[in-house]
């Protein structure tokens, strides 16, 4: 597990392409997301136009002038190297999915093997979309994915085109991370 | 919030009109959540200082606190909640405000009152075999039909939203001699569990115990379910440990009823683990997240709506 830099907060968007995170970073940034989408050279996996190929940035600022940094990974695993630069040192990681997505499962497992090592207490939370699809896994299967190994975490149907959904995804990580400053053992 | 059921009784029907429409206004400026019940299941009685004195006795005997309504000028009824017709919303407010601290602040009342839990308790029952049970039906207190069976729960478009906010009681599930009407709304048993839960009484159910550490085994799906800031608090600090009731709502902050209320949801909905032998003190430890962090945390708090 990482050190967490006193002087930045960092949160992290992850999952595959396609799932949704530069439109969760935009739906709660209070600036333009800087981003570094290029055209999707890899149709087959997913039939997007763009895709994120660096990360993305967002902030909040916060009341008393400090920030909140929002970051988003690229999806595809030919830029896992910049999964380990982002995630070190994140207050917690929130994972995106797609329950349409046949290979959802496998890719919960591919992201949280990823990020849980950086982010203290293991302060996740994973947030799926599109589970009113017919053919989609409902959050109790992704749910049921992490019990399997042992992980207690949130599991949100969201639309995170929805400002309130991401929200809710981000007030629910700030809650964990302040039960665990607050109840938490002492280390 | 603390979420209390309250009944009227006697009341001219133009005092009963006006209570109720007040209790609309009423809705979130309280210091409770308020819903109308039977004189059996509510936590306050609304009674008219008219009745017969057998009445008044019975009701004072109840040991629910009880607002006179008077339309005496005259004298001044011997209670402690009292309301002179007509009163104003902020006068109800006031004396509802009153009640909630004093309900606050009193132990829970006697526990096991079986017909307050009997709809959670016959459902706790069937769930175990839901998937494969036939069509059972309960009704709310306002007569809506809840449909269980074949794994789901199916109800009226219009009670959905009732549900999520926690605005029903229920009675007990019992067999079905018909199939539920076509045009229901299908939900999750879990979800439904959830929210029967959540509406339950304000004392502790009768299938847990006080002295036990429970915590959460799997989240609820709160982006389908929602959560208030004081849920989302309770669901996170019981994945960090196991909490006895008490030591629950003494750490939180939150009422006992709130925190029973989220108990019984998480143990029907099948979320809710028991730890034996696990610290469960009350009292603040401090993790590793400090110095820097408490600053983003409490200003991110604060941004977010989760803190004051």
């Amino acid at each position: 597990m990482s050190d967490v830099d006193a002087e930045e907060f960092k949160i992290v968007f992850t999952g595959p392409m396609g799932a949704g995170k530069t439109t969760a970073i935009a739906a709660i940034s209070e600036v333009e997301p800087v981003n570094t989408e290029v055209e999707n050279s890899d149709r087959v996996a997913n039939a997007k136009e763009s895709t994120t190929v660096g990360f993305d940035f967002g902030r909040i600022t916060l009341a008393d002038g400090s920030i909140v940094r929002l970051y988003g990974t690229p999806g595809q695993p030919r830029y896992r190297f910049m999964w380990d630069i982002l995630g070190r040192g994140a207050a917690g990681v929130i994972i995106l999915l797609d329950a349409s997505e046949p290979g959802a499962l496998v890719q919960l497992d591919v992201f949280v093997d990823a990020f849980l090592p950086h982010v203290v207490h293991g302060a996740l939370v994973v947030g799926v979309g599109r589970t009113d699809l017919p053919d989609s896994q409902g959050t109790d299967a992704f749910a049921a994915r992490l019990d399997a190994r042992g992980i207690v975490a949130p599991v949100l149907s969201v639309d995170v085109r929805r400002r309130a959904d991401v929200t809710m995804l981000v007030r629910t990580l700030v809650c964990i991370l302040a039960s665990h400053a607050t109840h938490g053992a002492v280390a | 919030m603390q979420i209390l059921k309250i009944c009227d009784l006697g009341l001219a029907a133009d005092t009963s009109h006006a209570f109720h429409s007040m209790l609309q206004i009423v809705a979130g400026r309280s210091k409770a959540r308020w819903r109308l019940a039977g004189v059996a299941e509510a936590d306050v009685l609304f009674a008219s200082s008219a009745g017969s004195d057998e009445a008044l006795a019975a009701w004072s005997g109840s040991g629910k606190p009880v607002v006179l309504v008077t339309d005496d000028r005259g004298s001044w009824p011997p209670a402690t909640f009292v309301l002179r017709h007509p009163f104003r919303v902020m006068q109800l407010l006031s004396v509802l405000d009153d009640v909630a601290d004093l309900l606050a602040a009193s132990p829970p009342r006697e526990r096991g009152n079986s017909s307050l839990w009997a709809g959670a308790e016959s459902l706790r029952a069937l769930m175990p075999q839901a998937g494969t049970l036939g069509w059972h039906v309960a009704r709310t207190s306002l007569g809506d039909e809840i449909w269980l069976g074949r794994g789901r729960v199916l109800v009226g478009a219009d009670l959905v939203a009732r549900l999520r906010h926690g605005d029903f009681e229920l009675a007990a599930f019992h067999p079905a001699g018909t199939a539920p009407p076509p045009t229901s709304v299908a939900l999750a048993v879990c979800d439904f569990a959830w929210q029967v839960g959540l509406a339950s009484a304000v004392n502790l159910a009768p299938w847990l115990d006080p002295a036990a550490a429970y915590r959460l085994r799997r989240w609820p799906d709160v982006g389908r379910l929602g959560a208030s800031t004081g849920l989302l608090e309770l669901c996170a600090m019981s994945t960090v440990r196991a909490w006895t009731p008490s030591a629950m709502a003494q750490a939180s902050g939150q009422s006992m009823a709130d925190v029973h209320r989220f108990l019984a949801a998480a143990s029907l909905a099948g979320l809710l683990a028991t730890n034996a032998g696990e610290p469960t003190q009350a009292a603040p430890t401090r993790g590793r997240l400090q110095g820097g962090w408490d600053r983003f945390l409490g200003g991110l708090r604060r941004h977010l709506g989760l803190a004051a």
